[in-house]
């Protein structure tokens, strides 16, 4: 069984801003789910519809869809990840062309009832997409499309150690990345392989960091993504990411998920469980959980600083910031904070993270 | 047999704003007397001031006028007048005076701006003020002009120079101002500098006016109005041309005049 | 830690926790002139000051203000709201403590005042120890996450009640079984049991001062009405804490009582406008609602906050009720239903205007009202937006304020 049957049409376009929409499910039902990323566009004309002092990054979607700067879509489907997406959903309809087909509450825990329900969900969500689609949800279809994301997960996975072991550069990761999570599974996983053959076949070191010294490991929290900016003027500045808890990198299904049953329940549960137990992100509210999480990805990665790259307004991440410095500094691992309107650092914002790296230098022995 | 003057009936309007104040005298429906000065420290003395300029230039004492109205961010402070009344009615009430058609009228003034949606009869129909924030005020023009070494009255003409607008992305005044000190120090043409300063004023507004809603005939009064760069930039961001009054900081006192005239409801 | 200084507040630590000062505070409040139902609220709050910081006879949740209070008074636990207890530190000029000690614990300052100054002034030691945390999903991102944080903190157990945002009999079922859920945990864990007789004399309790709540709701459609709105922005108090609780009862029959005695004496004489207030108000002392009251003589006749969100309690199946209550709520959802609470509102009470409080750093109430201006603009009533801030008397300028409501208020006369 090929992908032709499922390519009888071009699937359609809809754009997810939530690490919780399983995009297995999408495209088994003839969509291609495309992350939505904001663009360059400035936040002031969303400031017609949402507040001034709202999630930036809710903003700054919004307005590049307004502005038109954004890659096309046929729709999107929306989620009660956070005030700011659920504003953002009751809002868009009054001003974006771009009808919404579906709106997929993901539960806040792991456990047993909350999987029966978000599987349940998911059905639902499946069969309000497939009405615009024409193609229902089937096993084989879903099977097939499970399979397609496995293999991206294997390719990410892989790749990840290669940037992790210096043969892949931070820029071109974070790109595969990207293009992993707005680009059609098929020609993604190929370009993930032929990256992955590239950097195999590459037997010279990444030169990541310049300098004499060991570079400096920055681990980065973000929502969505870190600002490409920022990354930059960390490796330029004899220091390296080391990881990077967001969207983008670790907080997505890393691990395979099963495709064993005959039914779409069966499926569709697996779907339900792989995805409610992802690495956690605030909105689970499980704080001890969470900073176990961040501070051991820390040690594994020997990461000497932690920078929380945050949109201005973010709620849910700027509330769990204190606890999580305090647990971070604990174990010896400083913190900066920043707070960004849009991805372009401001000098002021470039000045605090220089003095911040400065800063971990000089406290660092091997420095 | 009695003058012109002792058969008139004379109301003053007086809008006190933060940086500047008018006065206006009306008889009937013919503006007699207008002065503009700038508040300083004192409302109540500048209300004094603005009034005493307007009556001098009218040949008139102050107590031939039947009525006064304050309006502006100052009108508490003038014990003397009658009746106070916000800017947003006298400013719909007095730019439907002079162009009946109108239907949204955008001010930018010292330290606030205001989009009113004005009703037939030129009561407000709804209104919306910019939130805590100088950077889509006359004041943000003041601290770039500042910066860029120009008169306020020059803006509009450098700005309309330019063949592009330099993108100034912060949404505070203090950063834009750090923007614009750095685009200087790039070498960015000045007229690129200040057209990109106008669009940014002007989509501030523009995204304000769109809660609202904004419905033509639209009219742009307030001091920035004489900024021809910010009418070009606003005119773009709203999508449609703009009725800019003759004298556009006075529509307040004029509209405040009128509703001493007419009565007690604006 | 730092222990901030201020006379105001040792003073006040030493009256919270010595059983003398609060019957000291309790003789001083009975020695005022008060209306007999805020008589009752004031003792009821001291009641629940006793019991969460010097006697402890039960164990003290903290939560947050949209638990069902039945089924803390059914399990014979003492909640604490500290949303709530927020808003009476700001009443109390403190909420200068609570900002400058979250601050100094790192919360960043654009987050909404109501949880920040809370968390400050538990920082200040000013609110009482918790046994355990509970927090809802609903109505924002920020009270859970602080929650939270305290538990994690001090160690205690945190339940987060993940409430949908649909109302079907799945989502239902759904909520019903987390609350099962947590009354497992506290009974596990706090040393309470469930009663299913309480139970159900608590789910009878609620649904009479509900009864009675809705009676006072009626009486104030009145013309004039008989009582100030801005006497009843503080509902929301009363509503998350009292119902299931034998107070509330007592209350609500006073409260209706004393609206009664006041249909032909209203206690605002001059009434001009009828509005319908959305969302909260300055609990610090400020001027805005007397300029709007007595002023203007705008008279708030209905406010989203004091309204009864949910429908009789059904004694058979409590927890199955008490979820319906939650998934209820006007703040869960879309804005599509606060729009049609507010069109219900308006037209019931005869309103020519709306007016939405909106406090700083409250994305969930402010981030959709283009959506609630628009709608109310269809049945032609205006909506007038106030950017304020319940709690920081520093962030709302009065100024500016008096100018939109003196336009607003020019606009419907």
């Amino acid at each position: 069984m090929g992908q032709s049957h499922l390519r009888e049409s071009a699937p359609r376009r809809v754009g997810i801003c939530s690490a919780g929409v399983p995009r297995e499910l999408l495209w088994a039902v003839g969509c291609l789910p495309v992350r939505m990323f904001p663009t360059a566009a400035k936040p002031t004309p969303a400031e017609a519809y949402l507040p001034r002092n709202f999630c930036s990054l809710t903003r700054l979607l919004l307005a590049s869809y307004l502005e038109g700067e954004a890659p096309p879509l046929d729709a999107v489907v929306f989620t009660d990840e956070d005030d700011a997406t659920r504003r953002l959903h009751d809002v868009w309809s009054t001003c974006v062309n771009i009808p919404v087909w579906g709106f997929l509450e993901v539960p806040r825990s792991g456990g047993l009832h909350a999987v029966r329900r978000f599987a349940g969900l998911l059905a639902r969500l499946a069969t309000e997409v497939a009405e615009h689609t024409d193609r229902p949800l089937t096993p084989a279809r879903l099977r097939v499309a499970i399979e397609l994301f496995n293999q991206q997960r294997r390719l990410l996975t892989a790749l990840r150690q290669r940037w992790l072991d210096g043969r892949l550069p931070t820029p071109a990761y974070r790109r595969l990345r990207r293009m992993a999570l707005t680009d059609a599974p098929e020609s993604a996983n190929d370009a993930l392989q032929a990256a992955l053959d590239a950097a195999d076949h590459d037997t010279t070191a990444s030169q990541l960091a310049g300098g004499d010294s060991a570079p400096l490991r920055i681990l980065l929290l973000a929502e969505l993504a870190a600002p490409a900016s920022l990354v930059r003027q960390i490796e330029s500045n004899g220091s390296r990411v080391v990881g990077e808890v967001s969207d983008l990198d670790e907080l997505s299904v890393n691990a395979p998920v099963s495709s064993d049953g005959d039914r779409v329940e069966e499926m569709l549960t697996a779907l339900a469980e792989a995805y409610l137990n992802q690495p956690p992100g605030p909105r689970l509210r499980a704080v001890s959980q969470r900073i176990a999480y961040v501070t051991h990805l820390a040690e594994q990665r020997a990461a000497h600083a932690v920078i929380c790259a945050y949109s201005k307004f973010c709620d849910l991440y700027l509330a769990e910031y204190p606890v999580l410095r305090t647990e971070l500094e604990r174990v010896n691992r400083p913190v900066l904070l920043l707070e960004l309107e849009d991805d372009a650092l401001s000098g002021q914002h470039r000045t605090r993270v220089e003095a911040f790296l400065e800063m971990v230098r000089a406290s660092e022995p091997s420095h | 047999m009695r003058s012109p003057h002792q058969l008139a009936m004379y109301v003053a309007g007086i809008d006190i704003g933060s940086t500047s104040g008018e006065a206006l005298i009306l008889d009937g429906d013919r503006i007699v007397a207008w002065s503009v000065i700038d508040t300083g420290y004192n409302s109540r003395r500048a209300a004094e001031q603005a009034l005493r300029l307007a009556l001098a230039q009218a040949n008139l004492t102050q107590d031939r006028l039947q009525r006064i109205v304050a309006t502006g961010y100052g009108r508490v402070a003038v014990e003397f007048a009658h009746q106070q009344v916000t800017e947003i009615s006298c400013y719909a009430r007095g730019i439907h005076h002079l162009y009946p058609q109108v239907q949204t009228v955008v001010d930018i003034g010292g330290q606030d701006s205001k989009v009113v949606a004005v009703a037939p009869g030129g009561k407000p129909l709804d209104f919306a003020m910019n939130d805590k924030c100088a950077a889509g005020t006359g004041r943000f023009l003041e601290v770039m002009a500042r910066v860029l070494q120009l008169e306020l009255s020059e803006l509009g003409a450098c700005a309309l120079r330019a063949r592009r607008a330099a993108d100034i992305s912060s949404t505070c005044t203090v950063f834009a101002e750090s923007e614009v000190i750095t685009l200087v120090a790039e070498g960015t043409p000045r007229e690129e500098i200040v057209a990109g300063i106008c669009r940014s004023i002007a989509r501030r507004v523009g995204a304000m006016a769109a809660r609202v809603g904004v419905e033509p005939p639209v009219a742009f009064a307030g001091g920035v109005a004489r900024n021809s760069g910010v009418v070009r930039a606003l005119e773009e961001v709203l999508g449609h041309r703009l009725i800019v009054p003759d004298e556009p900081q006075i529509i307040g006192a004029l509209g405040a005049a009128l509703i001493a005239r007419d009565g007690n409801s604006p | 830690m730092n222990h901030p200084t201020d006379l105001k507040v040792r003073l006040l630590k030493w009256q919270l926790r010595s059983p003398l000062g609060l019957l000291l505070a309790r003789a001083l409040l009975a020695g005022r002139p008060q209306k007999p139902h805020h008589r009752i609220s004031a003792d009821f709050f001291m009641q629940i000051a006793r019991r969460t910081y010097t006697s402890r006879p039960a164990p003290v949740v903290w939560s947050n203000l949209f638990m069902p209070s039945e089924l803390f008074w059914a399990l014979g636990i003492t909640p604490f709201f500290p949303e709530a207890w927020t808003g009476l530190a700001a009443s109390m000029g403190l909420s200068a403590v609570g900002l400058t000690q979250s601050a100094a614990v790192g919360y960043p300052v654009d987050l909404c005042t109501v949880h920040r100054s809370g968390a400050g002034l538990h920082q200040a030691g000013l609110f009482p120890r918790a046994d355990a945390y509970v927090s809802t999903s609903n109505t924002c991102d920020v009270a859970g996450q602080v929650l939270a944080n305290f538990a994690h903190t001090e160690s205690r157990p945190f339940f987060f009640l993940d409430v949908p945002q649909t109302e079907d009999e799945a989502a239902v079922d759904y909520v019903a079984a987390q609350l099962q859920q947590l009354v497992d945990q506290w009974t596990a864990t706090l040393g309470v049991t469930y009663d299913p007789d309480r139970m159900r004399q608590t789910i009878r309790l609620s649904n009479q001062a509900r009864a009675l709540a809705l009676e006072v709701e009626h009486l104030r459609e009145a013309e004039p009405t008989p009582l100030r709105g801005s006497g009843m922005l503080d509902q929301l108090a009363m509503l998350t804490s009292m119902p299931g609780h034998p107070v509330g009862v007592t209350y609500y029959q006073a409260l209706l009582d004393y609206a009664k005695s006041r249909l032909a004496n209203p206690e605002q004489p001059t009434q001009k406008t009828r509005l319908y207030w959305m969302h909260l108000m300055p609990y610090f002392q400020s001027e805005l609602l007397a300029h709007l009251e007595d002023d203007l003589g705008a008279a708030i006749v209905a406010e989203e906050i004091s309204h009864v969100w949910w429908d009789e309690l059904d004694e058979v199946q409590p927890l199955r009720a008490l979820a319906r209550k939650m998934l209820g709520l006007y703040f869960n959802g879309p804005i599509e239903r606060r729009v049609n609470q507010a069109v219900t509102q308006i037209a019931r009470y005869r309103c020519r205007g709306a007016v939405h409080f909106s406090h700083w750093g409250c994305r969930q109430s402010a981030g959709a009202l283009h959506v609630v201006r628009a709608q109310l603009r269809k049945i032609g009533v205006p909506l007038l937006v106030l950017d304020g801030d319940c709690i920081d008397p520093e962030n709302l300028q009065l100024g500016p304020l008096r100018t939109r409501v003196d336009a607003f208020m020019e606009m419907l006369t």
